[in-house]
């Protein structure tokens, strides 16, 4: 079956370890989570796309949506899937993404290619090294995030 | 020099010490399943642990044919750290290594956990002979860098003896080696600037003293006790010697 | 025994080489067959927790294993990690005089859960050394009140937020004491972004046009 191209109005879930968080210490000196950062959109050394998870592809409204993604990718990344459910999830538009890649001169692609996550998708011919782009991605397209432990 | 053992010990608030070890040395090493053992035995008062892995080398050479061959095994020193690295262990293939790093609790706190340590090290199994009983302490002087010029003479009176004409010391490192024989032990003293500075806007002196005692070494705990003791209080005899009023002023 | 023969031992002790750092035991015996049989042994030498820069006469005493094992061995990432929280909260310690005692104690328990391997993938690396002294040493220099939210990159240099989610500044703490930065503040609702590198030492000189004092201590007024 051919790979699905996501349409640019859709939303993608991008997950990012707690070393992968940007976070701040508030007056009550707890470490909060204040987004995603930069590596969080580097790609491994083993990997040649970017994973994310298609939101709309999952049943109901937006919020369903997320918790469906959110729960079809913890299986796929096990650590994620057990309490206290370490990390966030940044939320992106595929439109954003590939605008923010294209600003610096990269044509992306944004594939759905379902494995043991139905909602799996691929981000294709992201640079590997490129700071300013994953800093944007971080500070600006997936800006709007949640805690893993938010979603029980 | 003579050694004192009055409890008249000047104590400061903020004690310049970074790092403080007492180390117990046999003279033979002891076997890998024993060190093993030793190092389970601490794993209770000192919960986070390493394995530092120390190359044996081996050089076998037949005297009748000239022939060498050589191979290299691995025997295993082990590392212990409690309180967030305040408390280290180091459990050495010949040594008991129990060191403190700053802050320094006292001289009560931190001989009790050396009392206690060497306990455990020998209850554990370790009978061997000691052929070293050591004691180290260093301390950094740190000094603001408000000056225009900073002469480490003024703090310690263990420095740099040089002509006036070369101007001021920017920097330098010193060794000396003095015998203790009340103690029938030695010293070294270390004394130098730290470069480069660890702490911004401040010069910072080292004062290093490594004392110990390899002759007629005590075996048994009581006597060994009571060299630490005579050790500490010839160290902090020393110490008073050599640092200056304009330095106690910064540790008060 | 006699005094002259007691201070002649205690002179020929202190003739001998500094023996609080031994280098090798080396005993020979001849085996079976007339083969001579010299093992030497490594010690792990010294415990100078300090790593105090050495000079020529304490170079072989200098410590290097008192926090970790040469890096021609390799060994498994929980030891890795052991050695650079070990590494790090001494080296802490070590200028605790000049950084709040709570400060301190928190930035170990921040240091540990972001060490926490449970959650790492295949490549992820733990903290450089190197990137927390450039930490240390720009904490030092600026006296934040605030502690900062900690991350790291990749590659294991420590990352350090301060700041809001609508005004933040995050340093990015490399080795040989240099420096990149990233500021995100929102102004007239609009996301204004810069971005540098330096050296550690210039951190002041460049952030100035920012006013960096209001990130480093929250109460101060811009």
């Amino acid at each position: 079956m051919p790979s699905v191209n996501i349409p640019d109005e859709h939303h993608i879930l991008r997950y990012a370890k707690r070393r992968d968080l940007r976070t701040v210490v508030d007056t009550d000196e707890n470490e909060i989570v204040i987004g995603l950062a930069r590596d969080a959109f580097k790609l491994r050394d083993d990997e040649t796309t970017l994973s994310v998870t298609w939101i709309e592809y999952f049943q109901g409204d937006f919020s369903e949506q997320k918790v469906g993604a959110v729960k079809a990718f913890r299986p796929t990344f096990t650590s994620s899937a057990k309490p206290p459910y370490p990390g966030a999830f940044g939320v992106g538009l595929v439109g954003d993404t590939k605008l923010a890649a294209d600003s610096y001169g990269h044509k992306i692609r944004i594939l759905h290619e379902p494995d043991n996550n139905p909602g799996h998708s691929a981000v294709h011919r992201i640079p590997r090294d490129h700071d300013d782009l994953f800093e944007k991605l971080a500070t600006e397209v997936f800006a709007d995030f949640f805690l893993n432990s938010e979603i029980s | 020099m003579g050694s004192s053992l009055s409890e008249n010990v000047q104590t400061y608030s903020r004690p310049p010490i970074t790092e403080a070890v007492v180390e117990f040395r046999c003279k033979t090493i002891i076997n890998d399943g024993l060190l093993s053992k030793v190092n389970k035995r601490f794993a209770g008062t000192y919960p986070s642990g390493t394995t530092v892995p120390v190359p044996k080398f081996h050089v076998h050479v037949d005297n009748r044919t000239g022939a060498a061959t050589s191979s290299v095994s691995n025997t295993n020193a082990y590392r212990r750290s409690a309180h967030d690295e305040h408390d280290i262990l180091l459990i050495n293939p010949n040594s008991l290594v129990v060191a403190q790093s700053a802050p320094y609790p006292g001289w009560d706190k931190f001989f009790e956990r050396v009392r206690h340590d060497l306990r455990i090290w020998r209850e554990a199994g370790v009978t061997l002979e000691l052929g070293r009983i050591g004691m180290r302490y260093i301390n950094r002087i740190d000094i603001p860098d408000t000056a225009p010029v900073i002469n480490p003479a003024d703090y310690l009176k263990m420095s740099l003896a040089a002509p006036e004409e070369l101007g001021p010391t920017i920097s330098y490192a010193t060794n000396g080696n003095f015998a203790l024989s009340d103690l029938q032990s030695n010293l070294q003293i270390n004394s130098g600037v730290f470069l480069p500075p660890p702490v911004p806007g401040y010069l910072s002196l080292l004062l290093d003293f490594d004392i110990g005692r390899e002759l007629e070494v005590p075996q048994s705990e009581d006597d060994i006790i009571s060299l630490l003791i005579s050790l500490r209080h010839e160290k902090n005899r020393i110490f008073e010697l050599i640092v200056t009023d304009k330095a106690r002023e910064l540790f008060k | 025994m006699s005094g002259s023969v007691l201070l002649k031992q205690v002179r020929e002790a202190i003739l001998a080489p500094p023996t609080i750092f031994p280098w090798s035991d080396d005993k020979a015996s001849i085996g079976p067959g007339g083969i001579a049989n010299l093992e030497l042994q490594q010690m792990p030498v010294g415990f100078n927790l300090a790593h105090i820069p050495a000079t020529p006469h304490f170079q072989s005493g200098v410590g290097q294993f008192a926090c970790g094992t040469p890096k021609s061995i390799a060994r498994p990432l929980e030891e890795e990690v052991y050695d650079v929280l070990a590494d790090a909260k001494i080296k802490t310690r070590l200028i605790g005089n000049h950084i709040p005692r709570d400060w301190q104690v928190r930035l170990f328990g921040q240091l540990d859960r972001l060490h926490d391997i449970e959650e790492w993938e295949l490549g992820d690396r733990p903290m450089r050394k190197e990137s927390y002294h450039t930490f240390l040493s720009v904490i030092l220099s600026v006296r934040p009140s605030v502690r900062p939210g900690l991350g790291l990159s990749h590659k294991g240099d420590l990352l350090g937020t301060w700041g809001e989610p609508h005004d933040r500044i995050t340093l990015e703490f490399m080795p040989s004491a240099r420096l990149r930065w990233t500021i995100a503040s929102t102004s007239d609702g609009q996301l204004v972004r810069s971005a540098g590198d330096a050296p550690a030492s210039d951190l002041e000189k460049y952030l100035a046009p920012f006013d960096p004092a209001h990130w480093w201590h929250r109460s101060a007024e811009r």
